[in-house]
C-alpha cells in the first residue's frame, strides 16, 4: 500500500508538473489591464487541481501554498477583487516554489525553507487574513540561524568568592564554549598563567578567552547561566570575522600571554582591528562561497534524498538504447562462439562472464519501457460508476495490482478490450440490487480487476459476482447460429467459449451498453494482436471470471527459426502448436488448399510459394501447426531451426503493405531475420 | 532567414549524377548483408542490420525509373533519414557512388518549372551546374516517402541551361 501511495504521489508530481507548467504559460500571457472571465476561471480550476489532489495526498506544504491563492482567485472569479500585477507576480512566485516542492517531495532545504514561508505570509497579507496556516517565524529563526557569518567574541570570568560545590566546575562552561568555535583560552591563579589548557585549572581561575563562533552572544551567554550570579562574566563582541582563522592574530594574543590579564578591553580590541580588512575581504569571499553552498545544498538535496524518482525520457532514446543493449547481446553470442571454438579457457571465462553481464543489461533496460498499469484505472473506474448509475445498479469496483508493470504499447491497446468486458460485467453479469437481494446476494454487487505477474506473463482478471453465463443458453443460441451442431458433444469450457466468435451475441435485448455491434470476438482479436489470450471461467449464480494473458512486452519474442531456401524466418512461439515432417508433399494431392493432419482438415500455406522466394523444395520438409484454438494452419517449410528469442524490431512504414511480416529480428550471426504474423497470413493470402 | 548556401553529397547512378542535402545523410556504408522480404516492390531490396537497427534498403536506381544495381567496389549505402509527415524514417539507399561534398549558392541553383511534359518538379529541389555535368537535387523527403517509382534523369526535365 505504501508503494501504491508513493506510486500516486509520484503521478500527483508528474500531473502536477503540466499544471503548473500550463499556469505559468497562462499567467505569463495575461495582459493587466483586460483579464477575460475564462482565463481567470482556468487559473482557478488549475489551483484548485493542485491544491485538491496535493492535500489529498499529503502534500503539506502544497496545500498550505495553494489554498489561499485559491480563495484569492475565488475572489476574482466572483467579481469581488480585482485582478492586479501583484497577484500575477504572487502566484508566479507560487509556481516558483511549487515547482520546488515537488521536485524535492517537500524536503526544503534553508534557503527554499525562507522563502516558502515569506510566500505563505504575502499570501496570507493579500488575502487578508491574521493567522498564517504556518508558524511562520519560529522557523524562520533557526534558519538564519544557520546562515549567520561568524564573529569574535572577549570573554572575561572572574569567580565570585563562592562558587557553590553543587555547581559544575567552571571548565566545563569553558568546554562548553570550546565546541561552539576556534577559541584562545588564558586562565590565572595567582600569578600562574596557563594558555588554552582546558582540562587542568583551578575552580577558581580567572578566564580570558577570544572565541570565533557562528553562535550569536545570547547563545553565549546562555552558557553561564548557571553561575551568572556568583561569578562576573563579560561578553564582548570583538571583531566581527573569524579572527582566529588568521594565524598572525592568534600569534598575536599568545605575544600577550602575560600581559593579557593586565590588558583593558580597548587594548585587546586595537590587536583585533589590526586585522579588520582582512576579515572583511574574508566575509566577502565567504558571501560567495556560501551562495555556492546554498546552491551545492540544493543540489545535494535533490540528488541525496533521491527526490526524482522518474525521469521522463522520449521513447526514442528508449528504443536507441534497446537497440545499442540487444546488438551488444547478438555481439556477445558471436564472442562466445569464437571463445568456445578456441578452446582457451581464460577467454572462455571472460566470455560466459560478459555473457552474463550483457543479459542482465538487456532484461535492466527492457524494464525501463515498462510502465505501472494503474495509469489507466482512473477510466475504468469512471466507466463502471457512469454505467452502474446509469443502469441503477449498485456497484464497488476494486482494483488490485495496479502497479504492477507492463509494457506501455500493450497497455494502450488493452484499454478499449477491457473497457468492454467491464461494460460486459456490468451490464450483463451484475444483477439488478432487488434481484440480488432476492437471490441472497449483497444488494451492492462486485467487479474486481486483478493484475499481476506469472513469470514472463502479464495476468488481468475481471472477476464479478454477478449471475454468471448460462452455458445452456450458449447451447441454444450456438445452434440457433449455427456455430456448433446440434449432434455433437461440446464440453462446457467450448460451448462459453462461442461467446468469442463473431456473430454472437447473447444479450436478449439489444441494450446500448452491450449491444453495439462489437462483440466479445473484437475484444479476442484485439488481445490476440498483443500476443495475448482470454479465457473465461463461470458459475452460474455465483459470477463469472474474465482472464487475460499478456507477453510482459511486445518487444521480446519466443520464436521458433524456420528456414526456407536459406532464409530465415521467425514463426512466434505461442502460435506454435505442433511440428510435423512432410515426405513428399505434392500440391495435386491436397484439396483446395487444406490437407488433413490428424483426421481434420487444415489450410495450409507453401511458403516458398505463397512468399514467391523461388528455387526447389527439398523433398523432405517440415511442417509447422500455427494459429490459435479454433483457427489453425499448416505452415509449409523447409526446415526448423529450432527455437530462440529476440528482440522484434519494426519494419517501418515502407513495408506497410507486407503486414504479414510483424518485424525483424536480429540474429546471432548479425542477420535480419523476418518475424512472420500469423493471424495476417492466414487473413491475407486467404483472400486471394 | 534562409540560408545563403546548402551543402550537398553528390552520387551517381550510372551516367545520372544527383544529390542529397547532408543534413540526410546520417552514414555512408559498403554494401550490406540483405534480408529480402517477401512481396516487397522491386525498388525495396529489404532490410539490413546497422547496429542492432533494422533498416530498410531501397534501391535508389528502380526507385528512379532505372535498370536495377549490379553491386560493384564502388556501391554504397547512404543511411539517410527522411521526414514524413511528422514522422521520422530512416531508411538507406543503395547508390552507384559516392563523389563529392558541394557548397552551392542558393543563387546558383537552377530551378524547375512547375508546369512541364513531366511534373515531377516537387520532388527536386531544383538543378546544379557543376562544370559540365548538370546536377540533380533530390528532395529525400519528397521522393523517398512515396511508395512508387519516379523516373528522375535529367533528360526528363526542362530547365533553362541545358
Amino acid at each position: 500500500m505504501a508503494d501504491s501511495i508513493d506510486q500516486l504521489r509520484e503521478s500527483f508530481a508528474e500531473e502536477t508538473r503540466d499544471l503548473i507548467n500550463e499556469l505559468e504559460s497562462i499567467l505569463l500571457s495575461i495582459d493587466n489591464d483586460a483579464v477575460s472571465a475564462d482565463v481567470i476561471d482556468q487559473i482557478f480550476r488549475n489551483v484548485h487541481t493542485i491544491k485538491g489532489s496535493g492535500g489529498m495526498l499529503g502534500f503539506e506544504k502544497v496545500l498550505a501554498v495553494t489554498h489561499d491563492l485559491e480563495d484569492i482567485y475565488d475572489k476574482v472569479r466572483s467579481g469581488n477583487l480585482n485582478f492586479s500585477v501583484g497577484l500575477k507576480d504572487i502566484s508566479l512566485e507560487t509556481i516558483d516554489i511549487l515547482k520546488v516542492l515537488l521536485q524535492n517531495k517537500e524536503q526544503l532545504n534553508s534557503h527554499d525553507l525562507i522563502r516558502f514561508e515569506d510566500l505563505c505570509k504575502r499570501i496570507h497579507l493579500f488575502h487578508g487574513e491574521k493567522n498564517a496556516l504556518v508558524d511562520v517565524s519560529e522557523n524562520t529563526l533557526v534558519v538564519e540561524d544557520q546562515l549567520r557569518s561568524i564573529s569574535t567574541f572577549y570573554i572575561e570570568f572572574d569567580p565570585g568568592k563562592s562558587i557553590p560545590e553543587s555547581l559544575s566546575h567552571p571548565i566545563h562552561l569553558f568546554n562548553e564554549l570550546a565546541l561552539m568555535g576556534t577559541y584562545i583560552a588564558f586562565s590565572k591563579k595567582g600569578s600562574d598563567i596557563r594558555m588554552n589548557d582546558l582540562q587542568d585549572s583551578d575552580r577558581l581561575a580567572s578566564w580570558r578567552m577570544i572565541l570565533s563562533t557562528s553562535e550569536e552572544i545570547s547563545a553565549i551567554e546562555e552558557v553561564f547561566g548557571w553561575v551568572k550570579n556568583d561569578c562576573t562574566v563579560d561578553i564582548t563582541e570583538l571583531i566581527t570575522g573569524n579572527l582566529l582563522g588568521i594565524e598572525d592574530a592568534k600569534q598575536d594574543f599568545e605575544k600577550e600571554k602575560d600581559n593579557i590579564f593586565k590588558l583593558s578591553f580597548g587594548n585587546i580590541r586595537k590587536i583585533a582591528q589590526k586585522y579588520e580588512e582582512v576579515l572583511a575581504n574574508e566575509a566577502l569571499v565567504e558571501e560567495v562561497t556560501k551562495k555556492d553552498k546554498v546552491l551545492e545544498e540544493v543540489q545535494t538535496s535533490v540528488a541525496a534524498s533521491g527526490s526524482i524518482k522518474s525521469i521522463r525520457v522520449t521513447t526514442d532514446k528508449i528504443d536507441h538504447l534497446m537497440n545499442l543493449v540487444s546488438e551488444m547481446v547478438t555481439l556477445q553470442a558471436q564472442l562466445n562462439l569464437i571463445a568456445q571454438n578456441s578452446g582457451e579457457s581464460e577467454l572462455i571465462g571472460v566470455a560466459e562472464k560478459y555473457g552474463s553481464l550483457s543479459r542482465q543489461l538487456r532484461d535492466n533496460a527492457f524494464t525501463i519501457s515498462l510502465v505501472p498499469f494503474g495509469i489507466t484505472i482512473t477510466r475504468f473506474k469512471r466507466m463502471v460508476h457512469d454505467l452502474s448509475e446509469q443502469l441503477n445498479k449498485q456497484i464497488e469496483f476494486v482494483a488490485e495490482g495496479e502497479d504492477t508493470v507492463l509494457d506501455k504499447k500493450i497497455i494502450e491497446q488493452l484499454t478499449d478490450p477491457i473497457m468492454h468486458i467491464l461494460r460486459n460485467s456490468v451490464d450483463h453479469g451484475v444483477e439488478m440490487p432487488d434481484v440480488r437481494v432476492a437471490k441472497g446476494k449483497d444488494a451492492m454487487g462486485k467487479v474486481t480487476m486483478k493484475i499481476y505477474h506469472q513469470s514472463n506473463n502479464v495476468i488481468i482478471k475481471i472477476i464479478d459476482d454477478g449471475r454468471g453465463i448460462d452455458v445452456e443458453e450458449i447451447r441454444k443460441i450456438g445452434i440457433k447460429k449455427n456455430l456448433i451442431s446440434k449432434d455433437q458433444f461440446y464440453t462446457d469450457d467450448e460451448i462459453i467459449n462461442l461467446i468469442f466468435l463473431p456473430g454472437f451475441s447473447s444479450a436478449k435485448t439489444v441494450s446500448n451498453i452491450s449491444g453495439r455491434g462489437v462483440g466479445l470476438d473484437v475484444v479476442k482479436k484485439n488481445i490476440s494482436e498483443i500476443r495475448g489470450s482470454i479465457t473465461i471461467s463461470t458459475e452460474l449464480g455465483k459470477g463469472s471470471v474474465f482472464t487475460i494473458k499478456l507477453p510482459l512486452t511486445l518487444s521480446i519474442i519466443d520464436g521458433l527459426q524456420v528456414r526456407i531456401d536459406q532464409r530465415d524466418f521467425i514463426i512466434p512461439l505461442f502460435q506454435v502448436s505442433k511440428i510435423y515432417t512432410l515426405d513428399n508433399f505434392k500440391k495435386e494431392e491436397s484439396l483446395n488448399q487444406f490437407m488433413i493432419l490428424e483426421g481434420n482438415q487444415v489450410p495450409y500455406f507453401d511458403l516458398r510459394e505463397d512468399f514467391s522466394l523461388g528455387g526447389t523444395a527439398p523433398e523432405r520438409r517440415e511442417l509447422v501447426l500455427a494459429g490459435y484454438e479454433n483457427e489453425k494452419v499448416a505452415l509449409i517449410v523447409d526446415s526448423v531451426v529450432g527455437e530462440n528469442q529476440t528482440v522484434l524490431k519494426p519494419l517501418g512504414s515502407h513495408f506497410k503493405n507486407q503486414d504479414f511480416i510483424s518485424g525483424g529480428t536480429i540474429l546471432g550471426d548479425g542477420s535480419v531475420a523476418l518475424v512472420l504474423d500469423v493471424n495476417k497470413i492466414v487473413t491475407g493470402f486467404s483472400k486471394k | 532567414m534562409e540560408e545563403l548556401f546548402q551543402t550537398y553529397l553528390t552520387f551517381s547512378l550510372g551516367k545520372e549524377n544527383f544529390a542529397i542535402n547532408v543534413e540526410h545523410v546520417e552514414k555512408i556504408l559498403e554494401s550490406q548483408p540483405v534480408t529480402e522480404v517477401p512481396k516487397a516492390p522491386e525498388y525495396m531490396l529489404g532490410v539490413f542490420n546497422l547496429r542492432g537497427e533494422v533498416i530498410p534498403l531501397v534501391d535508389t536506381r528502380i526507385k528512379f525509373g532505372m535498370e536495377k544495381t549490379v553491386v560493384t567496389a564502388s556501391t554504397c549505402i547512404l543511411v539517410i533519414t527522411i521526414n514524413n509527415d511528422g514522422e521520422t524514417l530512416k531508411l538507406g539507399a543503395m547508390v552507384d557512388s559516392v563523389n563529392e561534398v558541394v557548397k552551392y549558392y542558393n543563387a546558383d541553383v537552377i530551378s524547375l518549372p512547375t508546369v512541364g511534359k513531366q511534373n515531377k518538379a516537387e520532388f527536386l529541389h531544383g538543378v546544379l551546374k557543376l562544370g559540365e555535368k548538370f546536377v540533380l537535387l533530390v528532395n529525400a523527403d519528397k521522393i523517398f516517402s512515396v511508395d512508387e517509382i519516379i523516373e528522375l534523369r535529367a533528360e526528363n526535365f526542362e530547365f533553362d541551361g541545358k
